[in-house]
């Protein structure tokens, strides 16, 4: 099925080099700050219409530029958070489980 | 709905099943060609019912759909319902059907091969279906063909996983029954059996709707109810699972938007289900599993759009069941590409393998991309709809909730899907790249979700309220897009570069199966032992002792009888010339042993009886 051993002449890939990845995360950094500042300007500018029609607490942060980075940058580390304690919480394991389990 | 009633000359998914079971008979090549041409000729019969639907509306414009029907057993079924839903999912599947048989075109089973063509002809059934007797028939084929994309596999895990989905099937089926003839003993007649909304039969408690619901849920995977899912699907051969991606959850969605628009109660299911799996996906290592999880989280959207209820939330809901056919399938090719390849699909032992499978790669990101509601691929155009509709209609908390399943769908499908398998530490493998006919297959998908990201009136165009007045693309909702996407990413990456991230490890999680696997199981030896043990001591007891002493009480009965009336009869003379004492060893001793005769001893038993009654 597979060759498990690494071919030593194998031709080494532009994902191959650390620089590279480094180059890449550097580039996605700047995407971010891009996006971040076209919101800002656009918010700033023109009009961003609400999600909601009714005056509701959400409304108004909703329309602040940058609400919706930094819900999703929460979200996620939120999300990763509580999911390695679900794995196991304080050392404790509560969902995870050997891979045999369920053959027992 | 106003539809008139016309006969038809074949059902729409006849010809998934005729080629079905010339694939049940053919073998080799001929069989994977009848995979092809089955979907492609059924595609045409549904085209072909479109245009008499476009020709009917010409003459009616107030024309939504038409039936035909067919009498059995007494009862009028209406077989065929066509109006623009059925036509959208007729097409769903058989485009489905299509790039599924592509996809296994190298696949020699052919259990799998015709199971997988009836499986989708018994979906294209569900969604034209015209009444819920004729929804009963085939969401029962449903069940039954699909699990022999699982039973495929044919290992112990999977015939195991197989029998645990079936149980699941099986029972939404029966629920959907007695539902059905709850709801004809309470309504009678034709209307009982009428697909027609039922969100107010259900919201002033009848119970026959409430059944009806409960049978949706399990194939909609609701929470609680959506174990059959996460258990199953890995389960399956890697071409299974894409045929399995495709067609229970889908269908299931087209009825409960036929049966239960704006039923308040889905809202918060939908909500649920958009929330919970995401943290399951995170810590899960099968990475087949995690999109099991992720099908939940989008199904989980779907079922709030039916919740809102509004024509164009269900039409979201619709647009959205139609994408992730496409995106879901897409993601579940590439993952059985690896798998074929491999033999592997846990993150853990995976990674690296863009080297060598570069186009599974690039096919991979792109179903992502769009899972992930990327602007200019297809999730973008559809869920947007669906969030867009829970903010109008004043849903704070569900939006809430459904932009961080937005975000951490990203996180687990788009990102750690593709990084896992393709990128992230290399694990040394070096297989080759994918067969050209799943490349084939993978290719299409990918050009049908870019396709409908970019031209989205295409999509909204076949819904049933053609998403009257919703523009995906302007300004605003393109920029807060990206920048949740990017700054979910964003947290994806620092956490991993602080390695906060929780890594891939050899391991399985708990879920809802715990309670039959683990605890019913610890019932069942509990059971066993204690009920077999109350057994055994019953049968010592009962058998061993009781019966023993009745035994000997009865035959001491008799030994003192005997011994009482051998010397009156002795004396009579009726015990012959012996002496008295020997006749009487003689016969106590036969009476020891039980060898009187019966009707003697019945005969004595008599003349007691009767001595009692005139003594009294």
């Amino acid at each position: 099925m597979t060759e498990k051993t690494k071919n030593p002449k194998e031709p080494k890939r532009w994902l191959d080099d650390a620089g590279n990845v480094k180059k890449l995360v550097r580039g996605f950094y700047w995407t971010c700050g891009l996006v971040i500042l076209i919101d800002l300007i656009f918010s700033i500018g023109w009009h961003k219409h609400a999600a909601f029609s009714d005056e509701s607490l959400i409304e108004g942060p909703e329309t602040w530029p940058a609400f919706y980075g930094i819900y999703g940058f929460v979200a996620c580390s939120v999300l990763v958070f509580i999911a390695k304690a679900l794995r196991a919480y304080k050392g404790k394991p509560l969902l995870m489980r050997d891979e045999d389990y369920w053959e027992k | 709905m106003i539809s008139a009633s016309t006969e038809l000359v074949a059902h729409p998914c006849s010809a998934l099943l005729v080629f079905g079971l010339v694939a049940a008979v053919l073998r080799g090549r001929s069989a994977s060609i009848a995979m092809l041409l089955g979907p492609l000729l059924g595609m045409w019969i549904v085209y072909d019912l479109g245009l008499t639907l476009k020709g009917l509306q010409e003459a009616n414009p107030m024309l939504e759909g038409f039936s035909s029907s067919l009498t059995l057993f007494g009862y009028e079924m209406t077989s065929v319902l066509v109006d623009k839903q059925s036509l959208l999912f007729g097409y769903l599947f058989h485009l489905a059907a299509l790039i599924a048989g592509i996809y296994s075109f190298h696949l020699r089973d052919p259990w799998q091969l015709s199971m997988g063509l009836l499986y989708a002809a018994s979906a294209v059934g569900v969604a034209f279906a015209g009444d819920l007797l004729c929804l009963f028939l085939w969401w029962e084929a449903l069940a039954i063909t699909s699990v022999f994309q699982i039973w495929g596999r044919k290992t112990d895990r999977s015939e195991k996983a197989g029998f645990r989905y079936l149980f699941f099937h099986v029972l939404s089926g029966l629920v959907l029954l007695a539902g059905i003839v709850l709801r004809y003993h309470t309504v009678g007649g034709p209307e009982g059996f009428a697909l027609a909304s039922l969100t107010d039969a259900f919201e002033s408690g009848d119970l026959g709707a409430q059944l009806i619901l409960f049978a949706i849920g399990v194939k909609c995977a609701f929470p609680f109810l959506h174990v059959w899912l996460t258990d199953g699907y890995p389960e399956a051969t890697p071409t299974g699972a894409v045929f399995l991606s495709a067609f229970t959850s889908k269908a299931a969605i087209c009825i409960l938007a036929r049966l239960f628009p704006g039923t308040e109660l889905l809202i918060t299911i939908g909500a649920t289900m958009a929330m919970f799996p995401i943290f399951y996906a995170v810590i899960e290592n099968d990475l087949r599993r995690v999109l099991g999880y992720s099908m939940i989280n989008q199904i989980g959207f779907m079922v709030v759009g039916i919740g809102i209820g509004t024509e164009l939330a269900i039409d979201g809901s619709l647009a959205h069941a139609f994408n992730d056919v496409l995106f879901k399938g897409l993601l579940f090719m590439s993952m059985g590409a690896v798998l074929y390849r491999t033999g592997e699909i846990r993150g853990s032992e995976l990674g690296g393998l863009f080297r060598t499978m570069p186009w599974t790669t690039g096919f991979c990101i792109v179903g992502a991309a769009s899972i992930s509601a990327f602007p200019l691929f297809s999730g973008f155009v559809s869920k947007s709809i669906i969030m867009a509709e829970a903010a109008a209609h004043g849903h704070h908390v569900v939006w809430l909730c459904l932009l961080f399943a937005s975000a951490g769908v990203f996180h687990h499908a788009g990102i750690k899907i593709p990084f896992f398998a393709f990128f992230a530490h290399d694990s040394g493998l070096r297989p080759k790249e994918a067969p050209l006919n799943m490349l084939i297959a993978m290719g299409i998908a990918a050009f049908m979700c870019i396709f409908i990201g970019c031209n989205p009136d295409w999509l909204y165009g076949m819904l049933p309220g053609g998403a009257a007045g919703y523009h995906p693309y302007d300004a605003t909702h393109v920029i807060t897009q990206t920048e949740i996407l990017l700054f979910s990413a964003l947290a994806f990456t620092l956490l991993n570069l602080w390695k906060l991230y929780p890594p891939e490890l050899k391991s399985v999680n708990l879920d809802v199966d715990w309670v039959y696997r683990k605890a019913g199981s610890c019932f069942l030896r509990y059971v066993d032992t204690f009920c077999n043990r109350l057994n055994e001591r019953a049968h010592s007891f009962f058998i061993g002792k009781v019966v023993t002493k009745v035994n000997e009480f009865a035959k001491s009965g008799q030994v003192h009888v005997i011994r009482f009336l051998s010397d009156p009869l002795h004396q009579l003379g009726l015990l012959g010339n012996e002496s008295a004492t020997k006749a009487k060893a003689k016969l106590v001793k036969r009476g020891d042993l039980g060898l009187h005769q019966v009707g003697l001893t019945a005969l004595v038993g008599i003349l007691f009886l009767l001595l009692f009654l005139i003594l009294a």
